[in-house]
């Protein structure tokens, strides 16, 4: 799993995910993981649509800041 | 050795005899090699087989002549007069003294050269379809976001400047990245800067998605330099597919042709490159719903899961409850029953208690009975006792010590409230 996948693979990757949840295979422990995760793509596929390089850049690490932030209140 | 000749009534001579035996007008084929307009237009034509000149001439088309002619020429062919332009015309044959044997262009036949063209185009095709080249851009794979996009152009076409606005003022925001690959797009040196320019794209293809080509105004002309041989083969090598937005309404050229995607104008490159990104954006969208919406249905199918578990479970401890408390009513029940017999038994004792409590000797002391013990034992008749015996009576309190006087043996005391004795007692009080 790449952080900053290119556009074909984290539209694969989104797939994929939705796939396992419509078709109720996920398993649910993982469930909150995975959704988490195709919501990360999709927002950095919608970032990166309207952001040059650098900008994306900035917006990932403030995206991981949040998620490290996130982590810590686990 | 005749009388030798100016030059001037040599180039005379060669003047009369050519004007007086050909006809007035030729109609004649050849290519353009050069073309100079100076308010008249000077031409160079030849006559090529295979790729060597065998016949050349200087022509000329006299400016009265020239403006309409190059305007139909234009307007029909969409081609200007130019180097390699192949033309039918109608000439006169004329010898200057001074300035020798030239064409004089009256009318050029665009017809002729439309089809001159189209022929040129079909062999170009032809052989590109031939080395296998025709359709190898097609076969790329067309980039789901084309963001990154090389313009092979002039910064100084109203097309870039139109593919550059549209691009930029999207409505839906999405960044572009352009990288302008500067060419030639018109006259003789366009092929070559083309070639040049796709060129640098393919040596920076890793950090393109996909190639533009635009050209200027949208004027009809200079098109022929896009009917390339050269060019269609380059665009045929490129790892990127090329889009072709060259502009023109008639027949599409070999850079279309062979180009990945082509539009009509600059403006309509830009909206295909929007809404294949836009396209994207759908997928995404439409995913992202998808995924709300099962992950909605998935929990709310373990919501559903869990009450019925839990509807089951109270079911169940229901029952078992329930069966528990049947089983404590008759405890219960059993419980008060007992409470009640113990109660009950309670109540009976106490009457019995009391009945007893009638009996214990204590209480008929205290009625004024009193017993009579002669040797510790209970006197209960007058004819066990002897005269002179020592009696013990026990009263409710204390005691006496008395000796019998005399006694009545026959009489009993119950009945008889006229109780007589033997002799009185003497009594002693032991206290």
């Amino acid at each position: 799993m790449k952080d900053a996948p290119n556009y074909k693979e984290a539209l694969e990757e989104i797939e994929a995910i939705v796939e396992e949840i419509e078709n109720e295979t996920v398993d649910v422990d993982v469930l909150s993981e995975k959704v988490k995760r195709a919501a990360y793509l999709i927002r950095h596929c919608r970032e990166k649509l309207r952001k040059t390089d650098d900008e994306i850049r900035k917006v990932l690490e403030d995206f991981e800041k949040e998620e490290k932030a996130g982590a810590g209140d686990d | 050795m005749s009388k030798a000749l100016s030059l001037f009534e040599l180039n005379q001579l060669i003047r009369t005899v050519l004007e007086n035996s050909l006809p007035d007008t030729f109609l004649v084929t050849a290519e353009i090699a050069s073309c100079d307009v100076k308010n008249h237009c000077y031409l160079s034509l030849v006559d090529k087989e295979e790729d060597t000149i065998r016949a050349e001439i200087k022509a000329v088309i006299w400016a009265g002549r020239y403006k309409e002619i190059a305007e139909i020429f234009e307007k029909e062919t969409g081609a200007r007069l130019s180097k390699g332009i192949k033309i039918l015309f109608q000439a006169t044959v004329s010898f200057h003294e001074r300035y020798g044997l030239k064409l004089t262009i009256n009318n050029i036949d665009p017809s002729y050269t439309v089809g001159e063209l189209a022929v040129k185009r079909r062999e170009i095709l032809e052989r590109l379809v031939k080395e296998g080249l025709i359709d190898k851009n097609k076969g790329l794979e067309f980039p789901l976001v084309p963001q990154r996009i090389g313009i092979i152009s002039s910064s100084t076409a109203a097309g870039y400047e139109d593919l550059m606005t549209h691009l930029t003022n999207n409505a839906y925001g999405y960044k572009f990245v352009t990288t302008l690959y500067e060419a030639v797009m018109q006259g003789d040196r366009a092929e070559a800067s083309i070639i040049s320019a796709l060129g640098q794209c393919a040596a920076e293809a890793v950090r393109l998605d996909v190639i533009v080509i635009v050209r200027g105004g949208g004027g009809q002309l200079d098109l022929q330099c896009f009917d390339s041989y050269e060019i269609g083969k380059a665009i045929a090598l490129l790892p990127l597919p090329v889009i072709s937005g060259i502009g023109h309404q008639r027949d599409v050229t070999v850079t279309d042709e062979v180009s990945h995607s082509r539009a009509k104008t600059p403006t309509a490159v830009a909206d295909m490159l929007i809404t294949k990104i836009r396209d994207f954006e759908d997928r995404i969208d439409s995913l992202a719903h998808a995924m709300v919406h099962g992950v909605r249905h998935l929990t709310l199918d373990m919501k559903e899961g869990l009450s019925a578990l839990s509807r089951k479970l109270e079911i169940a401890t229901g029952n078992k409850l329930l069966g528990n408390f049947h089983l404590l009513n008759t405890f219960v029940k059993g419980l008060q029953y007992s409470l009640r017999y113990i109660l009950n038994e309670q109540q009976k004792l106490a009457g019995r208690e009391s009945n007893i409590n009638h009996l214990n000797p204590v209480n008929i002391l205290k009625r004024g009975y009193s017993i009579t013990y002669n040797n510790g034992k209970a006197v209960k008749a007058a004819s066990g006792v002897k005269i002179n015996d020592t009696l013990r009576t026990v009263l409710h309190e204390g005691e006496l010590l008395s000796r019998v006087e005399g006694r009545q043996s026959d009489k009993r005391i119950r009945g008889n409230k006229d109780k007589k004795t033997d002799g009185t007692a003497n009594l002693k009080l032991y206290d």
